[in-house]
């Protein structure tokens, strides 16, 4: 019998497994408490997967955006267990450095850290050099990367040609054995065996989940950089002229907006792309290819800004994905207020030119 | 002079599964067509010529097209023999095949073969001597300018040029040449052990699930938010427009684009105001 204070000694040392009945919320006839603090991923004990001496590599290349693992590049690693547990490998993971995400938990059982290509840099033929070289001295069964047209799929096809192989690209799902290879415009599928090279689209695997792999950090190879390709740095664009598609900030204007020079000034201001309802579309305030929503487009950008919009399901549909959302309304019950993390109770025509001085002054000053 | 080559190929509608240009071809034939004073154009394609939905590329405003009959074998091969004679200093092509593989490894095979240097997703490009300025789009409408040593190799996808009409009279007179293709002891274009079956439409994950605690695949489920929403009631504007600009600093919105010059109304302003609302319509 171990004693208690002995026991959270113990427990707190990471020798004994925390019963998991012990943490529930002692709520007797009160409502469901969920826990206000998000539990991370190194709170929650993962069963912890050691491969000391693989039998084989598979390598995997995630994109990374700002540093962060994409939902492609989990299924990519996903993807790449999938291949490596079949046969009794080890996933490496290669990624620039830079990497924020815990790549041991994402389901690396490797590391390698491309110093040289800090986040965004431009050198997808040095980086294929780089991975055909990997791939060779570790003898890599499979090389997977996203197929993502100026990331992964640029780079895996580089491979391809360094290798003269022919790749599997837009592989929409694989097992051990065949991969499936999205082709004639999306109308046929090619199921073939594995080949060195695969190129996966979002969806092909499960990311890994509930285990931890190991994610030990390998020793970097040097990059030798080609002088024939410069980067000459990100181009200004105007944002607001941006498919909404494409879109990382939108301010969409609904049936409540009635000061349209304010509205474009705004959108200049805070360098956002502009959007519609399909309320102001009808009237023919926006072209119709700005529409959000279920009939127009729906949009993902980080920030969605909903000025006037009351949010018929339609709308609210077309935002689903959307991470931010600002609402301003004058209607403290419009949908739109519901479903916003910030929602502001005012008249939209007077807070849009205070919106844009403010953004002028505030940029100015900087 | 510097030779241009446009890589074209036939594609496919997506709803009526007619043939007809290729988008992404036709939008790299609009990109070659821009180079027309520095360069002379030459578009390729790979197939049958007697395939009508190529004059569409004639209507476009070039006057020959010369075509390579290889039907049934690997055309990256052929072209690259042609191409070698001709020793382009730009090629354009499409990203991605609209009908067959598509696997899209076309341009990596053929800048690989002719030693070229090679820009995936391009919009633009500007001859400069013996090097090129391309414009390069990546994901979110964000650009990037890139300068290039010749000869360089250009992949066109959606983000470049809206490719013009092609017009009747032109895709008529415009004329296609075959040239002669050495054929012998080409591979085919797909292996035999490949398999082809109709694309089965897999069921769609409606949001990953992250680590396996019961709270964190609970929160998964109910609607994105990140924390607990925030509401603002009774504010007069300066202080909503201060709240608003707060929330934008603090999730780091702001430094995503560059603003808009206060002193030019931006295109798409400029794009509405010929658009009658409803006040000035009647």
């Amino acid at each position: 019998m171990i004693r208690r204070s002995e026991r959270r000694a113990r427990r707190n040392a990471g020798v004994l497994r925390r019963d998991p009945r012990g943490e529930r919320d002692m709520v007797a006839a009160g409502p469901l408490v969920l826990a206000p603090e998000p539990v991370s991923a190194a709170d929650i004990e993962l069963r912890r997967i050691v491969i000391e001496d693989p039998q084989s590599w598979v390598i995997a290349v995630p994109d990374l955006d700002r540093g962060r693992l994409t939902t492609l590049d989990r299924d990519l690693i996903g993807a790449a267990r999938v291949l490596a547990d079949a046969q009794g490998g080890a996933v490496l993971v290669a990624v620039a450095a830079g990497c924020l995400d815990d790549l041991g938990a994402a389901g690396a059982d490797r590391v390698v850290r491309f110093a040289a290509l800090a986040t965004g840099a431009y050198a997808p033929a040095t980086l294929a050099r780089a991975l055909v070289e990997l791939a060779r001295s570790h003898q890599a069964k499979h090389l997977l990367l996203a197929d993502t047209p100026t990331a992964g799929g640029d780079v895996g096809r580089r491979i391809a040609a360094l290798l003269g192989e022919r790749p599997a690209a837009h592989v929409k799902a694989l097992n051990p054995g065949e991969v499936f290879c999205l082709a004639d415009g999306g109308r046929k599928e090619i199921v073939r065996s594995a080949p060195r090279v695969i190129l996966v689209e979002a969806g092909c695997a499960e990311p890994v989940a509930g285990r931890r792999h190991e994610g030990r950090e390998l020793a970097a190879p040097e990059l030798g950089f080609d002088r024939a390709i410069t980067d000459l740095g990100a181009v200004k664009v105007d944002r607001s002229a941006v498919p909404l598609v494409e879109a990382e900030l939108i301010v969409s204007a609904g049936g409540g907006v009635s000061d349209w020079a304010s509205f474009h000034r705004l959108a200049a201001q805070l360098g956002a792309a502009e959007g519609a309802s399909r309320v102001a579309c009808d009237l023919g305030y926006l072209p119709r290819e700005r529409q959000v929503g279920a009939s127009g487009s729906v949009v993902e950008p980080r920030g969605y800004i909903a000025l006037g919009i009351s949010g018929a399901p339609q709308h609210l549909q077309g935002i689903a994905r959307c991470e931010r959302v600002v609402a301003v309304n004058s209607d403290r019950h419009a949908p739109m207020i519901q479903r916003a993390d910030l929602a502001v109770v005012t008249d939209v025509q007077q807070l849009m030119p205070a919106l844009a001085d403010l953004a002028q002054r505030e940029r100015r000053r900087d | 002079m510097t030779e241009i080559a446009v890589l074209l190929s036939v594609g496919r509608h997506p709803a009526s599964a007619r043939a007809r240009r290729a988008d992404l071809d036709a939008r790299a034939l609009e990109v070659a067509l821009g180079l027309r004073d520095t360069g002379r154009v030459h578009a390729i394609h790979v197939g049958d010529p007697a395939e009508p939905a190529l004059r569409e590329y004639l209507g476009m405003g070039i006057d020959r097209l010369t075509v390579l009959p290889a039907i049934g074998c690997d055309a990256a091969a052929v072209l690259t023999d042609h191409l070698r004679q001709l020793r382009p200093a730009v090629v354009l092509a499409g990203s991605r095949a609209e009908c067959g593989e598509a696997s899209g490894m076309l341009p990596y095979l053929i800048a690989h073969a002719l030693d070229s240097q090679l820009v995936a997703g391009a919009v633009s490009i500007t001859l400069r001597g013996d090097t090129a300025h391309v414009i390069q789009a990546l994901p979110r409408g964000s650009r990037r300018a890139l300068r290039v040593a010749l000869p360089v190799t250009l992949t066109l996808d959606r983000a470049g040029p809206e490719p013009r009409m092609s017009a009747f009279g032109p895709a008529q007179r415009g004329r296609i040449v075959v040239a002669q293709a050495d054929l012998s002891g080409r591979a085919p274009a797909q292996p035999s052990d490949w398999r082809e079956q109709v694309a089965r439409v897999r069921p769609r994950r409606l949001r990953s699930l992250g680590p396996a605690s019961a709270a964190e695949r609970l929160r998964s489920i109910l609607p994105t938010r990140s924390g607990p929403s925030t509401r603002l009631l009774d504010l007069d504007a300066d202080q909503a427009a201060r709240a608003i600009w707060q929330y934008l600093a603090d999730e780091g919105l702001l430094d995503l684009g560059e603003p808009g010059d206060s002193g030019v109304t931006s295109p798409a302003a400029t794009q509405t105001a010929g658009h009658a609302g409803p006040g000035s319509a009647q």
